[in-house]
């Protein structure tokens, strides 16, 4: 009994999350090219994802070198570049956002711009030979696609589908959720935001959030 | 009752066959209705919270104050192919289980495969410490009967803790007798070896895990974000393993009401 339960508890929590998930430890692009620090309008939506995963490689192949705080030096700017993230604070919250006052908005997007940044720099420590392969890219409407890539892990026996959703802001493709063999990022938050919300509103969950970001900064220490 | 003048053996020899037809025709309405399959809706209720809140602070101190301790110690002093090779050997037990659920799903090829696996690794693979058949790219979707029920279009339920299981639904139950009896575990003569082969694969999975357990220690409401992993899960496994669709994706950006649309522009 304990088999399953340590088994279904952790299959589902197994498969998945984005970039945060700590089954996916790595990622790198077949296309080679140079990492940018900041989105360009010229960019499309297949090479804003192999930014981030060159970036994602990067870090780890420093992993050790670096440290956390430098692996979250040199991943910020890509996650900022590459991710919209006050469009994803507006997502996550769903109906919620509407109750933020304009501080506790600008609060929230910065909190989680660290708390992405903060995941993939804790998560993407070490480097044993990983890959990210591009599948695919779909235009699902006007102004939204979706990547599709592959992550396989070091020694080949694991694979797993990392979908990426962009859509075009101002000209420039961004990445607004991630689906990790059918667990989607931003259901997940969703979901845990909104009862944090419910219970204890917009204070339990920027306190959650920085006590989160604190844990994960200093996980392996 | 019996019916009257007759004998009540010989009613039951007519009743029988044809409450076996009516089974029957029964799983065939249920495997066809597989096109109407039932995924579990994102924002639905979960009637029995309290409940389940108590299991899964239970499951927690469980692990806590028992599992965790124990896995560390396997993993400190078992080397990492050891650990292989018990997971794999596990794995391969519970194939004959995914198997009958690949078939129960219509999915015959995918069925086809799991047995395939489950033979070579069996033989070949020295009774599963080898994953042959995953070299031999046959790797399996470890489906369950939840997954089942969903593709047979049975609705989900309430979604459910148990304690010492964890995550499950209504609609999952009948999988847990599935289950043990599918496996050949079962079928061993030895009670005591039963129970040492249970607390090993026990042990084995939670170190195999660790990591994932700890992102979901790790979360801003880890009983929010594991339910929310499992019906995603499920409803991943009722889709055979496809991503969702586009327009699904899409859908999902326009959750819960009030979402700002794709195309709108983000407060300055």
């Amino acid at each position: 009994m304990n088999a399953r339960f340590v088994g279904a508890v952790m299959i589902m929590a197994g498969a998945i999350l984005a970039g945060s998930l700590p089954v996916a430890r790595a990622a790198e692009s077949p296309v080679a090219g140079q990492i940018q620090t900041q989105a360009t309008a010229q960019a499309g939506p297949v090479q804003v994802v192999e930014r981030l995963h060159q970036g994602l490689i990067e870090a780890m192949k420093k992993g050790k070198k670096l440290g956390f705080d430098g692996r979250y030096k040199l991943l910020e700017p890509i996650v900022t570049g590459t991710y919209d993230i006050p469009y994803v604070a507006r997502l996550t919250l769903g109906s919620h956002w509407g109750a933020l006052d304009e501080a506790q908005r600008k609060r929230f997007i910065g909190l989680l711009g660290r708390y992405t940044t903060t995941n993939y720099a804790a998560e993407f420590d070490r480097y044993d030979g990983q890959q990210f392969q591009t599948e695919s890219q779909q235009s699902l409407q006007q102004g939204v696609e979706s990547v599709k890539t592959r992550f396989t892990s070091g020694d080949g026996s694991k694979h797993h589908q990392f979908t990426y959703l962009l859509h075009r802001q101002e000209g420039a493709w961004r990445i607004i959720n991630v689906v990790v063999d059918g667990v989607s990022d931003l259901s997940l938050k969703r979901s845990e935001y909104s009862q944090v919300m419910q219970s204890g509103g917009f204070q339990a969950l920027a306190a959650r959030l920085k006590a989160s970001i604190d844990k994960l900064a200093h996980r392996n220490e | 009752m019996s019916e009257p003048g007759r004998p009540p053996g010989r009613r039951a020899a007519r009743w029988r066959p044809c409450r076996s037809r009516q089974a029957l025709l029964g799983l065939v309405a249920l495997v066809l209705a597989g096109c109407a399959a039932a995924p579990t809706r994102p924002g639905a209720p979960d009637p029995v919270r309290g409940f389940n809140k108590r299991m899964f602070a239970f499951n927690n101190t469980m692990d806590r104050l028992v599992l965790k301790p124990v896995s560390n110690a396997y993993i400190k002093v078992t080397p990492k192919p050891v650990r292989t090779g018990v997971t794999n050997f596990f794995r391969n037990l519970g194939y004959p289980y995914v198997a009958a659920n690949d078939l129960l799903q219509g999915r015959v090829q995918a069925g086809v495969e799991t047995v395939d696996a489950f033979f070579w690794n069996t033989t070949v693979g020295i009774g599963g410490l080898f994953d042959v058949g995953g070299a031999m790219g046959l790797k399996p979707l470890e489906q369950n009967f939840g997954a089942t029920a969903g593709v047979w279009g049975v609705n989900e339920g309430a979604y459910l803790v148990l304690p010492l299981i964890g995550p499950s639904s209504l609609r999952a139950l009948p999988g847990i007798p599935l289950e043990i009896f599918s496996s050949p575990l079962y079928y061993t003569n030895s009670t005591g070896g039963q129970v040492a082969a249970k607390a090993v694969e026990t042990v084995n999975t939670r170190a195999r895990l660790r990591a994932q357990i700890q992102r979901v220690n790790e979360a801003l409401d880890p009983y929010a974000f594991l339910r929310s992993a499992y019906r995603q899960r499920q409803n991943y496994l009722i889709r055979g393993g496809r991503e969702s669709s586009g327009q699904e994706l899409l859908e999902e950006l326009n959750l819960p009401p009030g979402a700002p649309k794709p195309s709108a522009p983000p407060d300055p």
